[in-house]
């Protein structure tokens, strides 16, 4: 969850890029650090095979700067996509605050991304967060290949995104589309946290 | 040598005595899901995350790993470098456990880390951890604020 600190004035919170294998969570995160000024970002961590393929996670502390009085951070982890990580996706989603969906727009991966999603879905909810209320963005990548090869937005949208949350298309390998997801849910997760003190006015 | 910095306040003797007595060069004590309690030794807050990340990994991974060759978690690892020496373990107080990793050089030995640890351990058990105060969370123009923010660093956003 979100910590937010009254004492040092400080907010914490934590991104999770999830998605099947190959989907490009890696990438976003590649493209996030790739960009971002040295004074906003820590080093990005990435504990991966020889292959490059995620076998930890990956991780990358940002620096948003002050909000509102607070020194606000976010901390952007990956899974692992491939299906026997199992156990390493479950740990990293421990006090997630928001998750980026990654889908992979190929027609043939349709099948993994839904699989990918009900494997979030149903270790949100051993982790006690509820899936309906989590933030959560989608993001449909690899929109740069064929047509031919590719779902449409449309069908993608249909099939994964029940809860009808701010989705993007993006071809991470170039970065189109990352930075307009993680701003969709950096604003998500910390309205969350300016909610209550409406409440309160 | 730096104080500690802490997010919780309470611990902030125990960890300056660990620190002070135990000759480290740097520390943290995170909760096991990788947020961090009290620091000591870092100047930059996202390097103390991801210490805290990757610290939060080895435990869970050593705990597992200690499970299947030894039949019971391993709690306490240790690593020796060339110039430097990490050492990890876990400490509670009441009901919540703590992970704590720390780095040392030829000042200190892992005998005199582990002792002093011991005792590190000892004085948060007699300590419960305090709530947190609470206050004014954000607010105002909380939204512009996020807005102008997340504008300056991500860009506009763009369409759906």
């Amino acid at each position: 969850m979100s910590v937010v600190n009254y004492g040092t004035r400080e907010i914490t919170c934590k991104i999770v890029y999830y998605g099947p294998g190959r989907s490009g969570k890696t990438t976003n995160l590649q493209h996030v650090y790739s960009q971002l000024p040295e004074e906003r970002k820590g080093k990005m961590v990435s504990l991966a095979t020889e292959t490059d393929r995620t076998l930890f996670f990956d991780f990358l502390p940002l620096d948003l700067g002050t909000i509102s009085g607070f020194a606000t951070r976010f901390q952007l982890y990956t899974v692992p996509g491939q299906v026997y990580y199992a156990a390493t996706r479950k740990l990293v989603l421990q006090g997630v605050d928001g998750v980026v969906f990654v889908a992979d727009s190929q027609s043939r991966q349709l099948a993994e991304n839904i699989e990918s999603l009900q494997d979030l879905h149903a270790n949100l909810a051993d982790e006690g967060l509820d899936p309906r209320t989590l933030p959560l963005v989608m993001q449909y990548n690899k929109r740069d290949l064929p047509p031919v090869e590719i779902s449409s937005i449309e069908e993608l949208d249909r099939m994964l995104n029940f809860r009808d949350v701010p989705y993007f298309s993006a071809t991470a390998i170039n970065g189109g589309g990352v930075f307009e997801t993680l701003r969709s849910i950096a604003s998500l997760v910390l309205s969350r946290l300016s909610a209550p003190a409406v409440k309160e006015s | 040598m730096s104080d500690p910095t802490v997010a919780e306040g309470w611990v902030a003797a125990p960890l300056t005595r660990l620190k002070d007595d135990a000759r480290l060069i740097s520390g943290v004590l995170l909760y096991p899901t990788g947020r961090a309690v009290g620091q000591f030794g870092f100047s930059n807050a996202a390097d103390v995350m991801s210490i805290c990340a990757l610290t939060s990994a080895i435990n869970a991974s050593a705990r597992e790993l200690g499970r299947q060759l030894d039949g019971k978690p391993f709690y306490e690892m240790h690593h020796t470098g060339s110039e430097r020496q990490v050492f990890m373990a876990r400490a509670s107080a009441g009901a919540q456990e703590f992970l704590f990793v720390g780095v040392f050089d030829r000042e200190s030995s892992l005998g005199v880390v582990e002792i002093y640890f011991a005792e590190f351990q000892k004085a948060l058990e007699q300590l419960q951890p305090q709530k947190q105060a609470t206050g004014k969370g954000p607010s105002g123009d909380f939204e512009g604020e996020l807005n102008r923010s997340l504008d300056a660093l991500f860009g506009p956003i763009g369409k759906r």
